[in-house]
């Protein structure tokens, strides 16, 4: 479903961020991504999303060449493909229900179908008396869950998460984790960047490595590629 | 698309309420700035009047010689009429003359006393002149000058006026430029003034605008609130300061045609209200999107 093909990205001109990486990632698969700070997790997250450019490179997404995309449509493939932050990245100073709304603002959906839909994914998320809740009074599990109610919302079919659980106690990394299996199994892929071992140990699951830029290693349980 | 429409103003509309510190610096910033276009206009149309002002007290008459008949001189008056740049020519006898001149003369005791004593009417016939501007004497003196009507003129008053004529034209061409060049620096000084409160406004956004490409809004629904919310702190700011200078004019109604008999600033505005306040409003604005669209740019590159 999505191909990175010798993904490059070079600042200036002479810090190489990504250097060559290349891998697949299926439907349905959850894929972790791992590699000490400034390994270049984060930069080959957002180059996914087309937050950052590469200066080499292609990505295929559903056979689409995500990198030949006009600007107009980055919006579309920013819900299909979604993000979550170590920072959460929601708008404080709103409710719970509007931050989970914007998606659906955005598409122009009535209010009706966006109440609708809030109330199912807050319900299943386990929020539902949080929505009148401004984000900031939350706490950090309450706003990562909320920043994953506001991906979920617009159905995406990836979520890339960027040390989700880096501001999360013990529990509520557990928890989140937990949730994010269980998406999984509905069938959103996920790429989870992270350096936290007992995650990675935890959750038996592919595993790649980046080490300065370099993808050195493709693990899945039963099956090692050294690159 | 009506949802989308509906939100972007809705947002606008929050934003302004959101913001209260900001909007108030930005409503303050367009009160100041229309102040300022509307200085602008006033000192233009101040110059304008007072060139006109000083136009009409210049005296351009043509006194002919005793023995020129009347034929001859409505001849000239004629020539005169069809002259580019005249306005109209007056013929006045010098019956007439006399008689205006015992009028003018009549609180005057010495005068009128010699002018009873006088056998004969010493005053001769002559022409009045009026020309759409100064510049346009010169050209009449010159024509006569060497026109085979000079032998008729006595004398003509512009060489008696022409330095003040001349020095008239030079002060008005560059009081024009000087009006240009002012308008010029208003409208630059009120572009930085407005460009740094619009990227305060946008920075105070910076983390919204970042939330919004991240749950990949396109760009006109990240700019569309911003814009109705210009549109917002503009018109009330615009409404505010046109008020306060309505009120202020009508106040000082009194007070402005005892500089220049013919300035009246709140004339000059009734009289072309519409286009004044679609020039300025429309200036406030252009400036007000400009700033927000270039300051908004480097939020939305990625």
């Amino acid at each position: 479903m999505l191909i990175l093909k010798n993904i490059t990205k070079i600042y200036g001109s002479d810090i190489v961020a990504l250097d060559n990486v290349s891998f697949e990632v299926n439907s349905g698969e959850f894929v972790l991504l791992i590699g000490k700070s400034g390994a270049g997790k984060t930069t080959l997250l957002e180059i996914l999303r087309r937050e950052e450019e590469p200066t080499k490179g292609q990505i295929y997404f559903k056979n689409k060449n995500l990198l030949e995309l006009s600007r107009k449509r980055l919006g579309e493939i920013r819900r299909k493909i979604s993000a979550i932050h170590q920072d959460f990245k929601l708008l404080n100073k709103k409710t719970v229900f509007e931050n989970i709304a914007l998606p659906l603002e955005i598409l122009g959906k009535s209010a009706k179908e966006i109440k609708n839909e809030v109330y199912n994914i807050a319900e299943k998320l386990k929020i539902k008396s949080k929505l009148d809740q401004i984000a900031e009074t939350l706490s950090g599990g309450e706003k990562q869950k909320v920043c994953l109610a506001r991906c979920l919302i617009s159905k995406p079919e990836i979520i890339l998460a960027d040390e989700p659980t880096g501001n999360l106690d013990p529990i509520a990394s557990y928890e989140f984790i937990e949730i994010l299996k269980e998406i999984n199994k509905e069938g959103v892929s996920i790429i989870l960047a992270t350096h936290n071992k007992e995650i990675v140990e935890s959750l038996k699951t592919r595993v790649l490595t980046l080490d300065s830029g370099r993808l050195i290693r493709d693990e899945s349980p039963g099956k090692f590629t050294l690159i | 698309m009506f949802n989308k429409i509906k939100k972007i103003l809705r947002s606008g509309y929050n934003l302004f309420w959101q913001e209260k510190v900001i909007s108030l610096i930005n409503l303050g910033t367009t009160i100041l700035v229309t102040f300022f276009i509307w200085f602008g206009f006033l000192s233009f149309y101040f110059f304008h009047q007072m060139i006109n002002y000083l136009q009409q007290r210049l005296d351009f008459s043509i006194y002919f010689k005793t023995n020129v008949s009347r034929e001859d001189i409505l001849k000239i008056q004629k020539i005169l009429q069809e002259f580019p740049g005249v306005i109209k020519v007056d013929f006045v006898p010098q019956e007439v003359a006399l008689k205006k001149f015992q009028e003018e003369a009549k609180s005057n005791p010495v005068i009128a006393k010699a002018l009873k004593e006088l056998q004969s009417n010493p005053l001769v016939d002559y022409l009045i002149i009026k020309a759409e501007n100064s510049e346009v004497y010169p050209k009449i003196a010159d024509y006569l000058e060497k026109s085979p009507y000079k032998a008729y003129i006595d004398y003509i008053t512009y060489f008696e006026n022409q330095k003040v004529i001349k020095r008239i034209i030079s002060i008005s061409n560059q009081l024009r430029l000087l009006i240009s060049a002012l308008i010029l620096v208003i409208l630059v000084f009120s572009s930085l003034i407005i460009f740094n409160t619009i990227i305060a406004s946008i920075y105070s956004q910076k983390e919204e605008i970042e939330v919004l490409r991240i749950v990949g809004a396109g760009n006109w629904f990240i700019r569309g609130p911003f814009f109705v919310y210009i549109f917002i702190f503009s018109f009330l700011g615009y409404i505010i300061s046109l008020g306060i200078l309505i009120l202020f004019l009508m106040k000082t109604e009194n007070f402005w045609p005892t500089i220049v008999s013919n300035f009246q600033p709140s004339n000059f505005i009734s009289e072309n209200f519409l286009i004044l306040n679609l020039i300025a409003f429309g200036l406030i604005l252009l400036i007000n999107f400009v700033s927000a669209l270039m300051s908004m740019e480097k939020y939305l590159q990625k």
